[in-house]
């Protein structure tokens, strides 16, 4: 494994975007910044700026006015970039699936990579989310040096 | 002699519509004899030319007419304006200079012209870089409705600067300081619009004023030194010459009548209204050479400065604080060339605070400052007139994304800015060797520190305006630019020219510095083929110049970005057009409160500066 | 004036070394702010992993003047140190820098976006604070010492500067971007100032420009310590550092973000009156008070 790859795992920027949700699972994401969690200590922090970032956190059920926000942001983030859909909403859309307002989960916008469910997902899940996401890096890392996997995995609570 | 012949010969325009030749050739000649003069004083390897007044009999009478006459002009101007202030100057001037010319009159002075590397400096200055800008005026002023006036005051301009720098008359001096006050009251009142007459009147005020300074002076030193030669009275006044004695109050006279012509504070809003006169005024007379003869006065003085010192501080502190104060006010101009207009005085006032400072570097690093600050300032003021021809507006907020619309003078400006504040190139020589200067008087350091980084603020803040675009994905290509030959050779001329003498500057300082320096002050400038050496330290200006060079050079031509490379602006998101307004810090500090009270201690100093002499004056008699 | 080879090869090392040490300075200070904040913090080596994912990214950027500037700063920045080492003139080597700062502002307003743009016109505003201060306390120097040059400078400047170093604290706090100064990248109002449009690559060269910014401003600050005893030397020249990385540290952890206008006025202020004072005493010095 190179050393572009390891220093990809050792230093994961993260934006964190809420398209809707109740802040819930926004909440549990700002916790992570907290002593007690301390996601520092993995070299993750959380950068404002999709430029600057290569993970996207996303919450919130994507109503249909933030959809196109949301790719505004997808598309600004340089490669090699990973998508993490944190919470029920986010994942499937749950519990506000059928609303007029709702687009239903981040995969009917943007393609993701890592879905942590939960209402509102723990602490521990996002972080448990996160290091599955680097280790889909690091297969796709091994495969194939670029380009866009769909891989979805799911993590069990 | 060629150049002031040249300058004399065009005195008698008056053309019509074809006006390109006549301009063309004088100023062709001006330029080519400017230059021969630097080459034969060079190869004869003197440091100084002389010429007699014998030869140039006719001068004196020639002279004292027309120099009588011009004072009645103005007084005849103020009747006509009724400004009281005019007639009172002008009768000012009169009464003296007519006792005075009564008491000399038959007596010559020799010699009639001196030419030293100062004055060839002035002149290599005037020469080309005005005849750069009279060649730009062709082309700017094509529309306009009175050129021959316009381009008659110009030339008769350049012939007065050029006469002033040679003379060594007190007399004649006057009589092309006078000339110049002249062409510069037409030239801004060109327009004849009632903006322009009004700041035509303010700068004919002050600089009148200053005349009047000026000939009290001169008939203060008849009257301690009983001559009229500049070289001898700097002799004596240095200790050396037939009378040695230190006469405090006809230098201070002078000093202050220095500060009017060159602006400092408080007399710095003539220079500000002045900039109602169209471009290629400013950048000749406000910004590169008329201004310039008022510090070249003061650098002609400085020999004599050493044995005054309070005279000395008091110079120093006003420069510094001019230096100060208009770099701080530059920040909150939203006009552009009202920001060149406090800059120029800002230079202006560092050249002013090194002859106050007196010592070898400071003087040194003055001569190189004047130099290099005329063509960057020349150049950004002609871009400026380009901008304005081109898109009709001033404001620096408008200028916003030139970059896409003008690439040629876009350019032009950013290698304009940074000749001037950035290093390795020449100004930012001569103001690194002020500041080192500045060390031997620790408190202008402090006027200093302040003003540099507002310099820095106010010109980054204007050229990033300027390379505000948008997303493009190769760079400007120049069949867009359908900006004039003439704009073009003008501007790319100077362009050429900051650069290129910014690499030459280690001949600048042997060929044309250092040996005006050298016989009153020794030399601390050197300069080996990398570096120049100053007493405190060195500057490897030209390993910095080719880094600097290359750099940019093989990014702008490596850098070109693949489509898909391409992003678009963080907004959060969002994707919508968006203005940004300017950042002029208003609520950090007040421009008129600062002006009135940088104009309070700087009338303090002047009081100082004038009185102090007065009073030991009447001491003796008490 | 022969440079010989050893003075050569050591001044290389030198100025390859040093971006390498503040990297883990960097490291350590985030590490020492976190266990201020009772966190574990990351490792001391994370500077350069952030780094180098940053170069390894794919570049995507808005248009080429702001790659052209950014390289500008780094070779500015870079060469401002390397006369550093080289034992050049200070005030050039002060004066390279601010244009390397001034690059930078020049490439965050090439691209047309708004936080960039506000952020290039903060950073102009910090430069505008600590420019003036750092300038007085390099001509401090020069006016104490009689000369500029770094090679020339072996002697210990701590008893006679201290007020100067004092004020250097406060240049340093706004360089490393603490509060109360990290005005231009402010995170909560402006995202990254004039970083904003950056990424991937270019951040990189950003940040490693950011570096040398640093070392210049710690090498000056090294400057006010020597001994005869080379050990002692580097021992009291790493001793400065850390204690003004340390003051550093204990400031932002103990401040919030003040506001620009306020940046400014104290920074002058208080910056220009320690100098002030301290040029008074140099002066009463070179005339024999004591």
């Amino acid at each position: 494994m190179g050393l572009a790859d390891k220093s990809r795992l050792k230093s994961p920027w993260m934006l964190h975007f809420d398209t809707g949700s109740c802040n819930g699972c926004d909440i549990e994401t700002w916790a992570l910044l907290a002593p007690k969690y301390d996601i520092e200590r993995f070299g993750m922090l959380n950068k404002a700026n999709p430029k600057h970032a290569d993970i996207l956190l996303v919450t919130g059920p994507v109503t249909k006015k933030v959809e196109d926000r949301l790719r505004n942001l997808y598309e600004q983030m340089p490669e090699p970039k990973l998508v993490i859909a944190v919470g029920n909403c986010a994942s499937t859309g749950t519990p506000f699936q059928h609303c007029y307002n709702v687009n239903g989960g981040v995969a009917k916008v943007i393609p993701v990579d890592v879905f942590v469910p939960g209402c509102a997902a723990r602490p521990e899940a996002i972080i448990d989310g996160v290091v599955l996401g680097l280790k889909v890096w690091k297969e796709r890392a091994f495969a194939q040096k670029d380009g866009k996997g769909d891989k979805e995995t799911e993590v069990r609570e | 002699m060629a150049p002031l012949v040249g300058g004399l010969a065009s005195l008698g325009f008056r053309k019509g519509r074809q006006i390109a030749v006549p301009v063309l050739a004088t100023t062709l000649v001006v330029m080519a004899a400017s230059v021969l003069l630097l080459f034969d004083m060079n190869s004869a390897g003197m440091t100084e030319f002389e010429m007699s007044e014998e030869g140039l009999g006719p001068m004196t009478w020639a002279i004292m007419v027309l120099d009588f006459a011009l004072m009645a002009y103005f007084v005849i101007t103020g009747l006509r304006l009724r400004n009281n202030l005019v007639i009172a100057f002008g009768a000012l001037q009169i009464v003296p200079m007519a006792l005075l010319e009564a008491s000399v009159f038959g007596e010559p002075v020799e010699p009639a012209f001196v030419v030293d590397y100062l004055a060839v400096v002035m002149a290599l200055v005037i020469s080309i870089v005005g005849s750069i800008i009279c060649i730009y005026a062709i082309k700017y002023m094509e529309h306009d409705s009175a050129q021959p006036r316009f381009f008659a005051a110009m030339l008769i301009f350049l012939g007065a600067m050029n006469g002033a720098v040679f003379a060594n008359n007190l007399l004649w001096l006057f009589f092309f300081w006078e000339a110049t006050t002249l062409c510069s009251y037409l030239l801004i009142g060109h327009e004849r619009t009632a903006e322009a007459n009004e700041s035509a009147v303010r700068a004919l005020v002050y600089t009148l004023g200053g005349g009047v300074a000026l000939a009290m002076g001169i008939v203060l030193v008849e009257h301690y030194y009983g001559s009229l030669s500049i070289a001898e009275v700097l002799a004596s006044a240095a200790g050396g010459g037939p009378v040695a004695a230190v006469a405090f109050l006809p230098f201070a006279l002078m000093a202050l009548a220095a500060f009017t012509k060159s602006a400092q504070v408080p007399f710095q809003s003539w220079l500000l209204g002045a900039m109602v006169a169209p471009t290629p005024v400013s950048a000749l007379l406000h910004s590169s050479t008329m201004v310039k003869l008022g510090v070249y006065w003061l650098l002609r003085m400085s020999p004599a400065l050493g044995a005054m010192t309070e005279l000395a501080w008091s110079i120093a502190l006003v420069g510094g604080l001019s230096f100060l104060s208009t770099s701080i006010l530059a920040i909150a101009e939203r006009n552009s060339k009202r920001v060149l207009a406090y800059s120029t005085i800002g230079n202006l006032g560092l050249i002013t605070m090194c002859v106050g400072i007196n010592t070898s570097l400071a003087i040194s690093a003055a001569i190189i400052l004047l130099l290099f600050h005329a063509i960057s300032k020349a150049l950004l003021f002609m871009c400026v007139g380009v901008v304005k021809r081109e898109t009709g507006s001033l404001d620096i907020d408008s200028m916003a994304g030139l970059r896409d619309r003008m690439p040629f003078v876009s350019i032009a400006f950013g290698i304009g800015v940074f000749t001037i504040m950035l290093p390795p190139f020449g100004m930012f020589a001569s103001k690194w060797l002020v500041a080192e200067a500045s060390i031997s008087l620790p408190l202008l350091m402090f006027l200093l520190a302040m003003g540099f980084a507002a310099t820095i603020v106010y010109y980054s803040k204007w050229l990033g305006r300027i390379l505000q675009a948008g997303t493009r994905s190769e760079g400007p290509s120049p069949a867009k630019d359908s900006l004039s030959r003439v704009y073009k050779y003008t501007l790319g001329a100077l362009v050429v020219g900051a650069i290129g003498i910014s690499f030459l500057i280690k001949w600048v300082v042997d060929y044309l510095v250092n040996p005006y320096v050298e016989p009153t002050f020794g030399v601390s400038v050197g300069g080996s083929s990398i570096s120049i050496f100053s007493t405190l330290g060195e500057f490897p200006i030209v390993v910095f110049l080719i880094i600097v060079g290359l750099m940019f050079l093989v990014l702008g031509m490596l850098v070109r970005p693949r489509q898909e490379e391409l992003s678009k602006p963080y907004l959060c998101g969002e994707s919508y057009e968006f203005e940004t307004g300017g950042f002029y810090l208003t609520n950090m500090f007040d421009k008129d409160r600062v002006t009135t009270y940088s104009n309070l201690v700087a009338v303090v100093l002047l009081v100082v500066m004038i009185s102090i002499p007065l009073l030991l004056e009447v001491d003796p008699w008490l | 004036m022969a440079l010989n080879l050893s003075d050569a090869a050591l001044q290389v090392a030198l100025f390859v070394l040093a971006p390498i040490a503040i990297g883990l300075l960097l490291g350590i200070d985030r590490k020492v702010t976190a266990r201020m904040q009772n966190r574990v913090g990351p490792p001391i080596v994370q500077p350069f992993y952030d780094l180098f994912k940053l170069f390894a990214k794919r570049p995507m950027l808005m248009n080429n003047g702001q790659v052209v500037f950014a390289v500008a700063c780094l070779v500015l920045q870079a060469a401002a140190f390397a006369l550093f080492v080289a034992g050049g003139d200070l005030l050039i080597v002060f004066f390279i820098s601010g244009a390397g700062s001034v690059a930078l502002v020049l490439g965050a307003f090439s691209a047309r976006s708004p936080y960039s743009y506000y952020g290039s016109q903060r950073e102009l505003m910090q430069v505008l604070a600590y420019e003036p201060v750092l300038l007085l306390a390099i001509l401090l120097i020069g006016y104490r010492e009689g000369t500029l040059m770094v090679r020339d400078l072996e002697v210990n400047l701590l008893p006679g500067l201290a007020l100067a170093l004092i004020a250097l604290f406060v240049v340093l706090v706004i360089k490393l971007q603490k509060s109360p100064y990290d005005i231009a990248t402010a995170h909560q109002e402006i995202v990254s100032g004039p970083y904003v449009e950056y990424s991937g690559p270019y951040l990189g060269v950003t940040k490693l420009s950011h570096w040398f910014e640093l070392a210049t401003l710690l090498g000056i600050f090294t400057l006010f310590f020597w001994d005869e005893n080379l050990a002692v030397s580097i021992a009291g020249k790493l001793a400065i550092v850390a204690a003004a990385m340390f003051v550093a540290q204990v400031i932002d952890n103990s401040t919030a973000r003040l506001t620009r206008e306020r940046m400014v006025r104290f920074t002058v202020t208080f910056g220009t009156l320690l100098i002030a004072l301290n040029v008074v005493l140099v002066f009463l010095s070179k005339e024999g008070v004591f």
